[in-house]
């Protein structure tokens, strides 16, 4: 009896394929975002990206907006004096984050899966 | 067709065993420390790892209150300084102060609490500086230098005095250290093995996420991508400094946050440093000292304060490297030119 038959070959090939895809998908640091997360003093909340919308997130100042579109998400206006968050622009990218610190603000944005446990800044 | 069922289900079973370990990281968040801290927490029931944070959340909330150079503790402490008194020092801030006077020592003084006087001229100690507040002039700024202030001129025992009329404390550059090590403490005292305490962008990690390594983006300094990834291993912190941490602008120039003790203005060169150690505090004294220091000197500083995983941006878009760091880190993009350098 053959140890493997060219059919289990085929099989243990596209199995190798599968797992090496997945890894280069959900492992890799790079790609769109798909979904954006923003967590702020007791709350998350999750924008899956795609559409276009605005939310307004209270923090441990006020009020922040924040806004997306097909172009990615942003921080509209923010009650923080220095407007950092605001000056950074869109984040369009998994992987990047942005945050109001004196607001307690965050976004990150995610492409499926998680690449990061956290970000060094 | 055996054998094909058995790798197809070896297939599936490392791909769900991967899927369901992200399911059991618990986030939490909370302001402390002028910034936002999260703690995630992997493996415990929820109501475990959820009193844990709050224990870590109460610790982090004394630090908050007494580590300020104007609150607490310190702010007591530099009015007595100012006064030409001395103060009763407790033992967390007695450690801290002690730590100090060595990390100036190592760092050859690029690393110095003891110029509070220099950050409060900056304007840097307040949460968020004064909208409009121009940089201080020359002169302000050379009467602070002139007089050397230095951690050696604190005199440290049950109580702290000063030598130096200069000094005040400003101990921002390795408080968030110390916090990251008083969090773990506690963390592994109520039982948590494995999480990862992040305090605004400095972040310790504990054991493991399931079972693989807690992975860290490290920010690029031109924009919020990720510029490099790395596995943390257990007990180690990461910390980064950089010049789009708190900056403003004056007159068309921007002035960061990180100044050179030697010039009394933000330190030039360098865009961003990352250190990964063991011990948090000195990873955090040490990535502000290794920016000070610059492409140039920064290797003769981490061979100084003994840091072997170091990674520095310049404003030339290079990224030095100890071999260590280059040896355990993925860059992402092809941005940068790589320098690899030998710790001396």
């Amino acid at each position: 009896m053959k140890f493997l038959t060219f059919a289990d070959g085929i099989v243990l090939a596209l199995g190798i394929g599968f797992v090496v895809a997945l890894y280069a998908i959900l492992w890799t640091p790079s790609g769109d975002a798909t979904a954006a997360i923003i967590q702020a003093p007791g709350q998350t909340a999750t924008v899956e990206l795609g559409g276009e919308g605005q939310l307004d997130v209270d923090g441990a100042i006020g009020t922040s907006t924040i806004a997306w579109d097909e172009r990615g998400i942003r921080f509209l206006s923010s009650p923080c004096k220095a407007k950092h968050c605001v000056h950074t622009g869109w984040l369009t990218r998994a992987g990047q984050v942005v945050a109001c610190l004196p607001n307690g603000i965050t976004i990150e944005l995610r492409n499926g899966g998680l690449r990061y446990d956290a970000i060094a800044f | 067709m055996q054998t094909a069922r058995r790798v197809l289900l070896a297939c599936l079973i490392v791909v769900f065993a991967g899927c369901g370990s992200g399911h059991r990281i618990h986030e939490y968040n909370f302001l402390a420390l002028g910034t936002l801290i999260k703690v995630s927490v992997y493996g415990e029931d929820e109501e475990a790892a959820a009193r844990a944070v709050k224990l870590l959340e109460a610790d982090f909330a004394w630090l908050h209150d007494n580590f300020y150079p104007t609150r607490g503790e310190l702010g007591s402490l530099n009015e007595a300084l100012k006064a030409g008194t001395s103060a009763v020092v407790g033992p967390d801030l007695h450690a801290l102060l002690l730590r100090g006077q060595e990390l100036e020592q190592m760092s050859g003084g690029l690393f110095n609490p003891a110029l509070g006087e220099l950050f409060f001229l900056w304007g840097f100690v307040d949460d968020e500086r004064p909208a409009g507040l121009p940089p201080p002039d020359a002169e302000s700024v050379a009467r602070i230098l002139e007089q050397q202030p230095s951690m050696r001129d604190l005199d440290i025992g049950e109580s702290a005095a000063r030598s130096n009329a200069r000094l005040l404390l400003d101990l921002g550059g390795y408080a968030k250290g110390y916090a990251l090590e008083v969090g773990a403490r506690r963390l592994l005292q109520a039982g948590v093995e494995n999480a990862l305490i992040n305090a605004g962008g400095d972040i310790t990690a504990l054991g493991h996420a399931g079972e693989r390594a807690w992975r860290i983006g490290i920010r690029d300094p031109d924009g919020p991508a990720v510029l490099a990834g790395i596995e943390m291993r257990p007990g180690e912190t990461v910390v980064s400094s950089g010049d789009y941490e708190r900056f403003f602008e004056h007159q068309g120039s921007r002035f960061h946050h990180i100044l050179d003790p030697r010039s009394g203005y933000p330190a030039s060169g360098t865009r961003s440093v990352t250190v990964i150690h063991m011990d948090a505090v000195l990873a955090d004294a040490a990535a502000t000292a290794l920016f000070v220091a610059g492409p140039e000197e920064w290797i003769n500083v981490a061979s100084d304060m003994g840091v072997r995983y170091v990674m520095l941006v310049d404003d030339e878009h290079r990224i030095h490297m100890t071999r260590a760091m280059a040896d355990r880190i993925e860059i992402i993009g092809d941005d940068y030119r790589l320098e690899v350098a030998d710790l001396p």
